[in-house]
């Protein structure tokens, strides 16, 4: 099998084909079943709810065919470029481990329930939940490794930029302002306040006045936290590379002495880096990431990088490189 | 945006950080309403004393290239991008000149005059 197949068949095929198993399982037990049939389990493991097992069907269809046209959307090779992002594993290996959980959950739970007058006096759901996450998660692992691997530098072969030119008696600096577009910004703010009311009107009817207070608590750090992540001030100068947000915090700081060097690399946002804001993709290597494109790549001498979705990245490559240039000449030979 | 200044040049260093700023204005590398650095960032970053900087963006403000707003800092005003053409003479102007074997000092000394 070619890596793309490999990549299809295990990330999108086997969640597909694990959906249908358990469909045809619960449908061919359906004249077996009591009616109503248990449909919701209390803390200790009894059914507390009872209803129609077709809704089960649904759902399992709905999570596997969304799952499997998000997989395929996010796994699309990027322009260029062969092999998988970290992301991309990522994203193709949770669908055997998310499809296998709901699909053996439900599945079993039908299963157990054959046979039975009165889904009251039913089993225990807890063997049944403890082997859906078994095999859930030895789903999920495997997968992850029967994946292609994922690469740790997805464009290696793009060349370092020569530094500027600039004399010994020349100071430079180059920064720049970076946003998150406005319209994904507003997006996200949007899921934000509905995340906020919704769960807020709940739990101001159903739970105590201090659970509300929490809640209110945290989703206001989690909002200063992201919109912390959507506006950026990065700058190149002698002293080396730093991206500040908006608030002063989070922010990255690579002095110049650990600096390998810096060069112009083309990003996506959603394959590469899984997202927006801070990202981190695997092995060592994190980025600031407000948009697809043009993106500067700062490795360290440790091996690990930095990508900053910022526009004209070659000029901010050039100056950074020509700034560890003249560190380097400027300390004696030998030490380092 | 890149702005150099050579502490080797005649030039006082708020008239370099003028020009290179201006020039990046008027290139389109940098737009309408982009937000320039505080001044105490951009002293840092060159080493440079901070009013200096401010000195600078005084200049670009007065030749209506910047607006300077309490608590928002240093934005690129909204005039930008009628020096497209502009820039295109001024290269023609300076092929010219080279044919003829002007140095740029004759060159801006030409303008001046014209000016005036």
């Amino acid at each position: 099998m070619t890596v793309n197949t490999r990549s299809v068949v295990i990330g999108i095929i086997v969640p597909l084909v694990i959906a249908f198993v358990g469909l045809v399982v619960i449908v061919v037990s359906l004249p077996d079943l009591p009616s109503p049939v248990a449909v919701h389990w209390g803390p200790n493991g009894a059914a507390d709810q009872f209803g129609s097992p077709i809704g089960w069907l649904i759902f399992i269809a709905v999570v596997a065919i969304a799952w499997a046209a998000f997989a395929f959307f996010v796994s699309r090779p990027l322009p260029g470029r062969t092999g998988l992002t970290f992301n991309q594993r990522l994203v193709l290996a949770v669908g055997p481990f998310l499809v296998g959980l709901i699909t053996v959950l439900m599945a079993g739970s039908v299963l157990v329930q054959r046979g039975i007058a009165d889904a009251r006096s039913g089993p225990s759901i807890v063997p049944v939940l403890v082997t859906a996450i078994v095999a859930a998660i030895a789903l999920g692992t495997v997968a992850w490794f029967v994946l292609p691997r994922h690469a740790a530098h997805v464009d290696a072969a793009t060349p370092v930029p020569q530094s500027l030119d600039l004399a010994a008696t020349e100071r430079a600096v180059w920064t720049q302002h970076l946003q998150v577009a406005r319209a994904a910004a507003l997006v996200l703010c949007g899921i934000l306040v509905v995340a906020l009311v919704g769960a807020g009107t709940v739990l101001w009817f159903v739970a105590p006045f201090w659970v509300f207070l929490v809640w209110v608590v945290l989703f206001a750090l989690l909002i200063v936290g992201v919109v912390g992540t959507l506006s950026w001030r990065v700058t190149v100068d002698e002293r080396g590379f730093l991206a500040r947000s908006v608030f002063g915090y989070p922010r990255f700081v690579i002095p110049t002495d650990r600096v390998l060097s810096a060069r112009t690399v083309t990003t996506s946002a959603i394959r590469d880096f899984g997202g927006y804001g801070i990202r981190w993709a695997g092995r060592g290597r994190f980025g600031v990431i407000t948009r697809s494109g043009e993106a500067l790549e700062i490795t360290r001498h440790n091996g690990s990088s930095l990508t900053v979705t910022v526009a004209h990245a070659d000029v901010a490559a050039r100056l950074l490189n020509s700034f560890v240039e003249r560190a380097r000449a400027a300390k004696p030979a030998g030490s380092s | 945006m890149l702005v150099t200044v050579d502490l080797a040049s005649a030039l006082p260093l708020f008239e370099q950080l003028v020009a290179g700023i201006r020039a990046q204005i008027i290139a389109g590398e940098l737009r309408a309403g982009e937000r320039l650095p505080a001044a105490r960032e951009l002293a840092a970053s060159l080493e440079l004393n901070v009013h200096t900087v401010l000195r600078a963006y005084q200049v670009l403000r007065d030749e209506g290239f910047i607006d300077l707003r309490r608590g928002r800092g240093a934005v690129v005003a909204h005039r930008a991008g009628d020096y497209a053409q502009l820039g295109r003479e001024i290269d023609r102007v300076v092929v010219e000149a080279r044919k003829l074997g002007l140095t740029p000092n004759a060159l801006t000394a030409l303008i001046r005059k014209a000016f005036e």
